[in-house]
């Protein structure tokens, strides 16, 4: 019996989880046939099977609020999607991206304060998909080409002290921390605020094995970048990833409304590496 | 093409939402929070919305989407990975669950119910949270979402037998939970009360001396 019992008893998790060969199962199922004690404790880890079902699903409730909310974000990111593809593949639109940036401004301020609440309202989500809406092609174009140029300018920072980060808040519209590069090896260099289009964004400038990177940290219903990238992912993190003028631009937006870009002459695979690393 | 990706997305959409339940599950089981899981579920059906072309048609939505719950999680909460238990290794001795008789693991089951005696099915929360956590995981993946061996590895970056050695130990913590509970509680007696008319008890110490006598 033990002997028999010390074969098949490694055997018999795999055999209830459906794991075993055909001609195993076979060989498990004649041996259960005469064995109570072996029999038992599939019975056992089938009684285990559907309590820790039970306990699971009791302790995971599924609220219809809670199906609400999340029907609300996957429509709002729907129609954010259908917007974005409608921005790319047709003209530009009535309204230009200069002129909404006072709505922008005032949804800006209430999606901070919606994320920073447990329950985003949906509505919320849907200004911005809106506001995605209004933007041209050419806008966002012009907003990459800004940030490139900056890139590429060599003027010294503002500062250099870390500890001055904070005062960048109001003017920029979100709160401004250094990324942890250090894996990397990089070396901060200062900061600065810079006009992107007619928004602002912190400049963080780097250096990293002797190319200049800079990361730029904004608010990222303001700067609809992600629109004209092209987007993978990294660690199923989505990042937004292109190139303008032989620099290479990646782009993620943080869950609390913070966006960072990353402009390197480093390769597409680099810069997207660095930025997913963003949190 | 805008038409064909509404299609696509509405219909992913659909499907996603049907692993409501799991996710929920499997997230309230990492986070221990329900406020923390549901941001955790809708962070993560937000990202397989927008990563949706790279899930293969064919293979478990389940299984993908959990995986992506996982990365989430990790990134979110656990900078390091999971909390990997100092128990790893291989396993020494298949029958260590052997000292429970079948009387007594008979008498830990609630025939009508197929189900564990509601007394001791009210413990296997707290049990079950106490567990390390990726045994807790592969426990939870294997019986409650009953995703295979193969997903489950993917899911934790570790190869099949590590999820084998994984939900066996797993297993066999909450069954020893449960039967020291069971004892406290009364329902089954000590190993010892059980005559020589039952089924015999295979316990470490016979196997062991039989085992030095053949040798």
């Amino acid at each position: 019996m033990i002997t028999s019992c010390r074969h098949f008893v490694p055997l018999l998790e795999p055999f209830r989880d459906g794991e075993l060969s055909p001609s195993q199962v076979v060989e498990v199922e004649q041996h259960l046939g005469e064995c109570e004690l072996c029999t038992e404790r599939v019975r056992l880890g089938e009684a285990l099977r559907v309590s820790l079902k039970q306990v699971v699903r009791a302790d995971a409730p599924l609220t219809a609020a809670f199906q609400e909310r999340i029907v609300a974000a996957l429509a709002a990111e729907r129609a954010r999607e259908e917007r974005a593809d409608s921005g790319r593949d047709t003209q530009p639109r009535m309204l230009s991206w200069r002129s909404i940036v006072p709505i922008a401004s005032a949804a800006a301020v209430v999606m901070v304060y919606a994320a920073s609440a447990k329950n985003r309202p949906t509505d919320v989500a849907g200004s911005r998909a809106d506001m995605y809406a209004s933007v041209t092609p050419q806008s966002v174009e012009k907003l990459l080409e800004d940030l490139v140029q900056n890139h590429e300018r060599s003027a010294a920072p503002q500062f250099t002290e870390q500890a001055l980060l904070p005062q960048l808040e109001p003017e920029v519209g979100v709160p401004v921390r250094l990324p942890k590069f250090e894996q990397y090896g990089a070396r901060w260099e200062g900061v600065s605020v810079v006009p992107v289009s007619n928004q602002r964004a912190a400049s963080l400038r780097y250096r990293i094995a002797g190319h200049k990177l800079t990361v730029y940290v904004y608010d990222a219903s303001r700067f609809p970048v992600r629109t004209k990238l092209k987007e993978r992912l990294v660690r199923d993190e989505p990042v937004y990833v292109g190139s303008r003028n032989g620099v290479s631009i990646a782009a993620t937006e943080r869950r609390n409304g913070v966006g960072y870009a990353v402009a390197t002459d480093l390769n597409n695979d680099e810069s997207a590496e660095l930025v997913a690393s963003i949190y | 093409m805008i038409r064909s990706a509404r299609l696509s997305s509405k219909a992913f959409e659909a499907d996603a939402l049907t692993e409501l339940p799991a996710l929920l599950g499997v997230a309230t089981r990492l986070t221990k929070n329900p406020a923390d899981a549901q941001d955790l579920v809708q962070d993560t059906l937000l990202k397989a919305m927008r990563a949706r072309e790279q899930f293969e048609a064919g293979t478990n939505l389940r299984a993908w989407l959990i995986r992506i719950l996982m990365n989430t999680f990790i990134n979110r909460y656990r900078r390091g990975g999971l909390e990997r238990s100092v128990l790893e290794g291989p396993d020494a001795d298949p029958l260590a669950d052997g000292w429970i008789s079948s009387s007594t693991m008979e008498s830990m089951r609630d025939p009508e119910a197929q189900a564990l005696r509601p007394m001791l099915a009210s413990e296997i929360a707290r049990a079950l949270d106490e567990l390390p956590e990726d045994y807790r995981l592969a426990v939870v993946l294997s019986d409650v979402e009953e995703l295979s061996y193969k997903e489950i590895a993917d899911i934790m970056g570790c190869p099949i037998g590590t999820v084998m050695s994984r939900l066996h130990r797993g297993r066999r913590l909450l069954k020893g939970r449960l039967y020291e509970h069971a004892r406290a509680m009364g329902i089954v007696g000590p190993e010892t009360e059980i005559g020589p008319s039952r089924q015999p008890v295979v316990d470490l110490d016979s196997y062991r001396v039989k085992k030095a006598v053949s040798s």
